[in-house]
């Protein structure tokens, strides 16, 4: 964990609650990115950092700094994103339009994606969206901690709760099968 | 047809988790399977395509939200009751005391959890008025306090009427304290009994503080000296203001003092902008090498950074070839980079590129000039005419300055410097540093702002 995390937790520990918005402010876009590609949609990407980041609040002592703080931030909006989605089953079951609409690929209203973007761009992204949609959750799961969060395999294996060498198999099937989803459309 | 094995090594490449030794079999199986590299090729593709997913902003008043509903958790429960989620299982239900439901049930489990606080605090507020009322009535005047009886007991009492001390009591004849005893002069008090009534604490009790009694202030401890700390601020400019003389001075002027530099290059689309400082550089007679990875990436105008190292031109060349990139970018209708930010560069530089090209290449390496040493020198005859010779009959030789342009991304998702062809005949080709270029490290990134 680095220096300014472990100082701001330390400061949020003696009471000073303005650190803790400072780390909210820090790492909120991150978990919400990641939120969202759990959960699949934006409000409840929203319910799920926020719930999130009040739960380490609460669990802030427990946290012994052996991960990084985004690490187990992450671990905890990944059980807030499985809960959600349990609950979330029945009112799909009973809202049948709702499931795989629009919320596959989530408005970018940030200044880096200029409308009117190249179009071929666009299209491989959709085919990607789509490839992702299409992988069993197990294998986008651990495809998606890797690749955009960036984590090692100790990490997901511990936030899974399974060994480092099923993670690594995982990976190797999800790799393979994306390969295999994204076809000819997307090669070098 | 590939293994498993095999097929896991390359997926394990893919995730940057190998050994060593699993590297060396990668190495192998790559040079010898053109399968295997193809296949490890569209990985790494996948890879960056998984990537480049665009990022979503979170709702604007997301802090907001958060940092409201905060004061609704009890600050003594800070970790003080809540099981650690550390090993929470994506199986096992979530065991946390913050409500996951949605905001309706969210606003119901509130209010539940209020209830309940607001019972104990009307509590502690009836006990807390009842005590005072309680000590209130024990404090009347004419009440000894302290012996128990309420008011209740003294209104049903019988009223007697307060008695007359001074009838009871004898007249008190003593003296009162500070009169002083007749026959006892307080010399005589002083002299003899006073050493033996009074405790001698002179050693237990502090040295009194000393005083100052000047009309001034007190002296203020002496003052350094202020010293001037000179400030070395980083070169900022737009690309578009190369164009003026007074930047591209101001830039020559700053590459020429540190050894090596280290330039961040914000364009708005990274992929088009290498494609430009490609052109840029063709111009200045600079020629650019790159892997096929980083090619295709370009071709495809992902938005990946880039980074370029040059190692072959001084501060005044450096200074053409940014005002050229400058007079290409004015060919674009929207422009294409933004501002240009150069450093001195920083041992992470130097770790990152050495990661980059797989050698460390010795970014602060600069060769003394030679002394000329006009004894030894040779007469101007000998081989002049053969060298003056060759010169006008051989065609003129074409500058062989050139640099390098690769993916700017952790190992995983680019080229393996030490089996990619492009690095290593760069690396082979690289003449001896003169020591009036200066090495820089160019990373063209996405311009966020």
């Amino acid at each position: 964990m680095n220096d300014d995390d472990r100082r701001l937790i330390a400061d949020c520990l003696e009471g000073h609650r303005e650190a803790f918005s400072t780390l909210v402010s820090r790492y909120q876009a991150r978990l919400y990115n990641a939120a969202l590609r759990l959960v699949d949609n934006p409000e409840d990407a929203a319910d799920v950092v926020q719930d999130s980041f009040l739960n380490a609040f609460q669990s802030l002592r427990s946290f012994k700094g052996d991960a990084e703080f985004f690490t187990w931030l992450y671990r905890i909006a990944f059980n807030v994103s499985i809960s959600l989605k349990r609950k979330k089953k029945v009112v799909v079951r009973l809202e049948p339009g709702s499931e795989g609409g629009p919320g596959l690929e989530p408005e970018d209203t940030s200044d880096s994606i200029r409308p009117g973007a190249d179009l071929e761009r666009r299209e491989e992204e959709t085919l990607l969206h789509a490839a992702l949609a299409r992988l069993s959750g197990e294998h986008r799961e651990v495809l998606l901690m890797k690749d955009i969060e960036g984590m090692k395999y100790e990490e997901i294996a511990e936030i899974l709760g399974v060994p480092i060498g099923t993670i690594r198999s995982r990976l190797h099937r999800a790799r393979l099968e994306l390969r295999d989803l994204l076809g000819p459309d997307l090669q070098v | 047809m590939l293994a498993d094995d095999q097929l896991q090594l390359l997926t394990a490449s893919i995730d940057g988790e190998l050994t060593p030794a699993e590297v060396r079999l990668l190495r192998r199986l790559l040079q010898s399977s053109q399968e295997a590299h193809d296949l490890h090729a569209r990985l790494q593709a996948d890879l960056s395509l998984v990537r480049t997913l665009p990022q979503a902003s979170p709702p604007a008043d997301m802090v907001a939200r958060i940092l409201t509903r905060l004061p609704l958790v009890s600050p003594q429960s800070v970790g003080a009751t809540t099981p650690p989620p550390a090993r929470l299982r994506p199986a096992a239900p979530l065991s946390v005391p913050v409500s996951v439901t949605p905001p309706r049930e969210a606003r119901r489990s509130q209010r539940a959890a209020w209830a309940p606080l607001a019972i104990a605090a009307s509590l502690l507020l009836a006990v807390t008025g009842g005590s005072f009322w309680f000590f209130l009535q024990q404090e009347q005047p004419g009440r000894a306090p302290g012996s128990g009886e309420t008011a209740r007991t003294r209104q049903q009492l019988p009223a007697t009427p307060e008695p007359n001390f001074k009838d009871i009591l004898p007249p008190d004849e003593a003296p009162l304290p500070s009169t002083p005893l007749p026959g006892n002069p307080p010399e005589h008090l002083a002299a003899e009994s006073a050493p033996a009534l009074i405790p001698q604490t002179r050693d237990v009790i502090p040295p009194p503080r000393p005083v100052f009694t000047g009309n001034a202030f007190p002296p203020l401890a002496p003052i350094a000296p202020l010293a001037f700390v000179e400030i070395h601020l980083p070169f900022l400019a737009t690309v578009n203001e190369f164009t003026r003389v007074d930047t591209r001075l101001r830039f020559v002027e700053e590459v020429g003092k540190e050894p090596a530099y280290r330039v961040d290059l914000f364009a708005r689309d990274p992929g088009h902008a290498a494609e430009v400082f490609q052109v840029a550089a063709q111009a200045v007679g600079l020629g650019i090498q790159s892997d096929p990875l980083s090619q295709e990436r370009i071709k495809r105008k992902q938005g990946m950074a880039y980074v370029v190292y040059i190692e072959c031109l001084t501060p005044l060349e450096l200074g053409d070839l940014f005002t050229r990139l400058a007079t290409e970018d004015q060919k674009n209708p929207q422009g294409v980079f933004g501002s240009i930010h150069a450093a001195p560069a920083i041992p992470a530089d130097q770790k990152e590129l050495k990661e980059i090209l797989g050698i460390d290449p010795g970014l602060w390496k600069r060769p003394q000039p030679q002394p000329t040493r006009m004894s030894e020198s040779k007469s101007i005859s000998a081989g002049t005419a053969d060298q003056l010779t060759r010169n006008l009959t051989m065609p003129p030789k074409l500058p062989t300055k050139s640099a390098l342009l690769l993916t700017f991304a952790p190992t995983a998702y680019r080229s393996n410097p030490l089996t990619s062809r492009e690095v290593q005949q760069f690396l082979n080709s690289r003449p001896e540093r003169k020591p009036s270029v200066v090495p820089i490290l160019i990373v063209i990134r996405q311009a966020t702002g």
